[in-house]
């Protein structure tokens, strides 16, 4: 007998089967990278279809906000608005990483498991999203994470690379044992994992419910849990690292908040915990992305940063009941998963075509490559907050809910802000000029043709930034009333 | 009057965009088009005159819980509209008359710039202005992007974009208070709203409203972005740092001067007063060229307006408006006639005036956390990408006394910058540490649910 609600796995079995498919393809026909960039693409553009399609299905039932669950044994499942929002984010992105990656990984030999892995990073996701017990949360986060931390250490020919990810992957196991931890506290105290727990849980069961909020924040890249993020970003190539800074951490924040509500915790807490940790987040993000001369390393500080700004908004959202924060604070990953993808995809372009690393490398890109240096500026003008790129309005939304609180935290919330944005402002300032100084040389002057496996992605990325930006209604709209708060 | 405000603000708007693109290619275009499409700006706008005292309501509601736009044909703004595109096209028609034209890039920058202006004196939307003025900004900063080509330009740029940014910030902040207040974004109730207020919130607005008009009226000790501009663009680059940029800052400086002069009036006036003081004083130690003079007496014009409006006369801001301009365009082509021959515009686009710029550029560097190097500053003086070179003049000297700014930003700088490396040692890449923190976070969370903290 089929279960009732079956729907919900359907893009996250696409995905999983796909990646199967996908691995055997490569090895039993040694296609080449571009011919199974298209099979992945084709995985990602089913997926895609089939989620647009449930959801339009979900939105023209009686209630759009309505949770569905579906339970198999012991494996419970539900869909609620922001994981089909948030898996919506993160199969489109992945659709563009991987139109990206059939000219950017081209010259890797290993191709064949980079796109299963991509696949399996993305059934992690989506299983994250939609797990309604903490085992299955614990499994699907489980399953991202190792195979994030393949997909970082993927140019295994680098050292720093291969040091990026074995850092991410002790930091990232030990978190995963705090969930592990967690669960059974949980367990032993209620006999249960379902979420949202029923009952009032004692005090193992908080200890378990706290220990396990910490892996995810672990996950999510929290300051001061942060530490392995910046190396894992910075060492992966690009086109992971776009994937990963777009959509994972932001995703596992919202999770992470998603928990602890389902896990006891009061809005009101709850909000008051992120207010705060959103203040070091963004300061702590965008200083350390002052000092960075890395160009991958400080848009990891920087996606640090944004973080902080999502928090913000979720926190008054949550601790001030104000809905139309936390659909700010949705809107703001969406727009960042946008604007971090163009600028990783746009780093990547320039690296793979000239060898640049650094900042100061920079120089000269405009003559060579002027499309992607006009993309950049884009994605990190995006990123400051300018009108009317979709960053202005992200955080215009966020800035004008902060206004209703009167509470001395959050007037201090906003001159922080503010004060944010200019520090990071002075962070990707040294990028832009750089981009456009001139090159040293003649031969750096030489305008360099881009592969269109690179240039499609890119520019849709780019259009989205100011498309986004000019018209975001449609797109805030998709964003309404996302986390489930129980009252 | 569509069709006016249509010429006045889309038809420059795509003219740029366009420029950028056919500019390389078709040479009447490169050299006429510019000109005639300032030219029907400043038509458009001299029409709009005929049109006196019309609200015109703008089907945009930009942001989800924003008002729709609004404009107002009409009052001073108007005024002061057809006041800064009529030196607009003076600019492009000096240009021309110097047998020179712009670049497409400057061309395109120019346009955009005059088409983002009409939107920012007609406008009664808050958010619809700050829009506009951050354009403006951008182009004013792009500006050196494009016409200094060597590689001082991108810095210099980014400086100016910082600056300017830091006054725009300030509007920012008091736009938001301004919407807490009145919970609305139209320019007149916002202020009426804001004028209702008292002790403190009204002084954080008035302060966050004078910070951004110091900075964009380019009053001591904020003209360090202008004096770039002034010294080392050619003409048309030197008007949207000259004349563009500080009459924005002066009209937004008249909408708001009821409320400033009601709010913290007499403080902004003693500081207005000291400002142009200290300008004043540098004008006389500094030689007579006429750089020196759209620098410090642009200075001293901004704070005789902020301390105008700190007195709550509003008559005198709007003088300013009309009479600044005029006098800071007489400036400019008076410090365009010793270069107009070839040679003089050869001997200028050679020369190697980078003295005025060191201060600035190291302040940049202060803020940029010292990756921007400066030791080739003097480069961007070097080329101007074929326009009309304006400044003819020895540069000015560096004067110890007019970077205060300058060195506050860079200690500023410095501080962030030392305090990003405190950080750094202890929160970054360090396995051992980061497993410390993870250590710590759980001991500290368990601790809190224990103590029922949950």
């Amino acid at each position: 007998m089929i279960p009732e609600n079956v729907w919900i796995i359907v893009p996250m079995l696409t995905l999983l089967v796909g990646a199967f498919a996908v691995y055997l393809l490569a090895r039993l026909t040694k296609p080449s990278n571009k011919a199974l960039a298209l099979c992945t693409a084709g995985v990602f553009g089913v997926a895609l279809l089939t989620l647009v399609y449930l959801t339009a299905e979900v939105n023209a039932a009686a209630d759009p906000a309505l949770t569905s669950w579906l339970v198999i044994g012991a494996t419970a499942l539900r869909t609620t608005p922001a994981a089909r929002f948030i898996s919506g984010i993160a199969l489109a992105l992945g659709l563009c990483v991987t139109i990206y990656s059939g000219s950017y990984i081209s010259l890797d030999r290993r191709y064949h498991i980079y796109y299963p892995l991509l696949l399996l990073l993305s059934v992690g996701l989506l299983g994250m999203v939609t797990a309604a017990d903490l085992f299955t949360l614990y499994l699907f986060c489980e399953l991202m994470s190792v195979a994030s931390y393949v997909l970082v250490a993927f140019r295994r020919q680098t050292d720093t690379a291969v040091e990026a990810g074995f850092k991410y992957m002790i930091l990232g196991s030990a978190a995963t044992l705090a969930m592990l931890m967690g669960i059974a506290w949980i367990y032993r105290e209620t006999g249960s994992i379902m979420m949202p727990v029923d009952t009032q849980i004692g005090p193992w069961g908080r200890v378990g419910a706290a220990v396990y909020l910490v892996g995810l924040a672990l996950k999510s890249g929290i300051v001061p849990l942060h530490t392995w993020l910046p190396d894992a970003y910075g060492r992966a190539p690009s086109s992971i690292g776009a994937f990963l800074a777009g959509v994972i951490s932001k995703s596992t924040l919202i999770v992470m908040a998603q928990v602890g509500l389902d896990l006891g915790l009061t809005p009101q807490d709850l909000g008051l915990f992120l207010i705060i940790f959103s203040f070091v987040n963004m300061t702590t993000g965008n200083l350390l992305a002052l000092v960075q001369q890395n160009t991958k390393r400080l848009l990891a500080y920087s996606s640090i940063a944004q973080a902080g700004y999502i928090m913000f908004a979720l926190g008054i959202g949550l601790r001030y009941e104000q809905p139309a924060a936390i659909q700010a604070g949705f809107f703001l990953l969406l727009a960042h998963a946008v604007m971090k993808g163009l600028a990783f995809l746009s780093k990547g372009v320039a690296h793979y075509y000239t060898g640049t690393t650094l900042i100061e490398e920079l120089q000269g890109t405009f003559q060579r490559l002027p499309l992607i240096s006009v993309t950049f500026t884009l994605a990190l003008l995006g990123l400051v907050g300018l009108p009317p790129l979709v960053g202005f309005g992200a955080k215009w939304m966020i800035l004008s809910e902060a206004l209703s609180p009167q509470d001395w935290l959050i007037t201090a919330g906003i001159v922080l802000f503010l004060v944010n944005t200019l520090i990071s402002l002075g962070a990707y300032l040294p990028v832009m000029v750089n981009l456009f100084r001139p090159g040293l040389d003649e031969s750096a002057r030489i305008r360099i043709p881009i592969s269109v496996w690179m240039v499609a992605p890119i520019v849709v990325l780019a259009i989205l930034v100011v498309a986004m930006g000019l018209y975001p209604t449609p797109w805030m709209a998709q964003s309404a009333e996302l986390l489930v708060v129980r009252r | 009057m569509q069709t006016l405000l249509l010429g006045l603000m889309l038809l420059p708007v795509i003219a740029g965009i366009l420029a950028l693109f056919v500019g390389r290619q078709v040479v009447w275009v490169r050299r006429y088009a510019g000109l005639a499409i300032t030219a029907i700006a400043f038509v458009c706008a001299l029409g709009l005159l005929f049109f006196a005292e019309q609200d015109v309501a703008v089907p945009v509601a930009w942001l989800p819980g924003a008002d729709a736009w609004s404009l107002h044909v009409g009052g001073m703004g108007l005024v002061a509209l057809v006041v800064t595109v009529g030196t607009a096209l003076v600019t492009r028609i000096v240009v021309l008359a110097g047998g020179k034209h712009c670049s497409p890039g400057t061309d395109a920058i120019f346009l955009i710039a005059l088409g983002s202006s009409g939107l920012a004196f007609l406008t009664g939307h808050f958010l619809a202005r700050y829009l506009a003025l951050e354009i403006v900004a951008l182009c004013v900063a792009a500006a050196c992007l494009v016409q200094l080509r060597s590689d001082g330009g991108p810095r210099a740029g980014a400086y100016v974009y910082l600056i300017l940014r830091i006054g725009d910030a300030g509007l920012l902040a008091a736009i938001l208070l301004l919407l807490r207040a009145g919970n609305t974004l139209d320019v007149s109730a916002a202020l009426q709203a804001g004028m209702g207020l008292s002790g403190m919130p009204l002084v954080w607005i008035v302060g966050a409203l004078a910070l951004a008009v110091w900075v964009k009226v380019g009053a001591w000790p904020f003209y360090g972005w202008q004096r770039l501009g002034m010294t080392r663009l050619p003409l048309a680059g030197a008007w949207m740092y000259g004349i563009l940029m500080p009459q924005l800052g002066l009209y937004l400086l008249y909408r708001v001067t009821p409320l400033v002069s009601g709010g913290g009036g007499m403080l902004l006036l003693v500081l207005a007063l000291a400002s142009g003081a200290v300008a004043a004083l540098l004008w006389s130690r500094a030689d007579r060229g006429p750089s020196s003079s759209l620098i410090y007496g642009g200075a001293i014009l901004g704070s005789l307006g902020l301390a105008v409006a700190g007195l709550g006369f509003v008559a005198g801001v709007s003088i300013l408006l009309i009479v600044g301009a005029l006098l800071r365009l007489g400036v400019m082509l008076w410090r365009m006639i010793p270069v107009s021959t070839p040679a003089a515009v050869s001997l200028a686009g050679a020369n190697e005036r980078t003295a005025p710029a060191l201060g600035t550029m190291e302040a940049l560097r202060g803020v940029m956390r010292g990756s921007l190097l400066m030791q080739d500053v003097g480069e961007a003086g070097s080329t101007t990408g074929g326009d009309a070179v304006a400044g003819g003049e020895a540069d000015l000297p560096v004067r110890v006394e007019e970077v205060v700014v300058e060195d506050l930003l860079h200690g500023a700088g410095r501080a962030v910058v030392a305090l990003s490396r405190v950080i750094q040692r202890i929160q970054t890449g360090n396995l051992r540490l980061g497993s410390l923190w993870l250590a710590l976070s759980l001991v500290v969370v368990v601790l809190l649910a224990l103590r029922g903290a949950w």
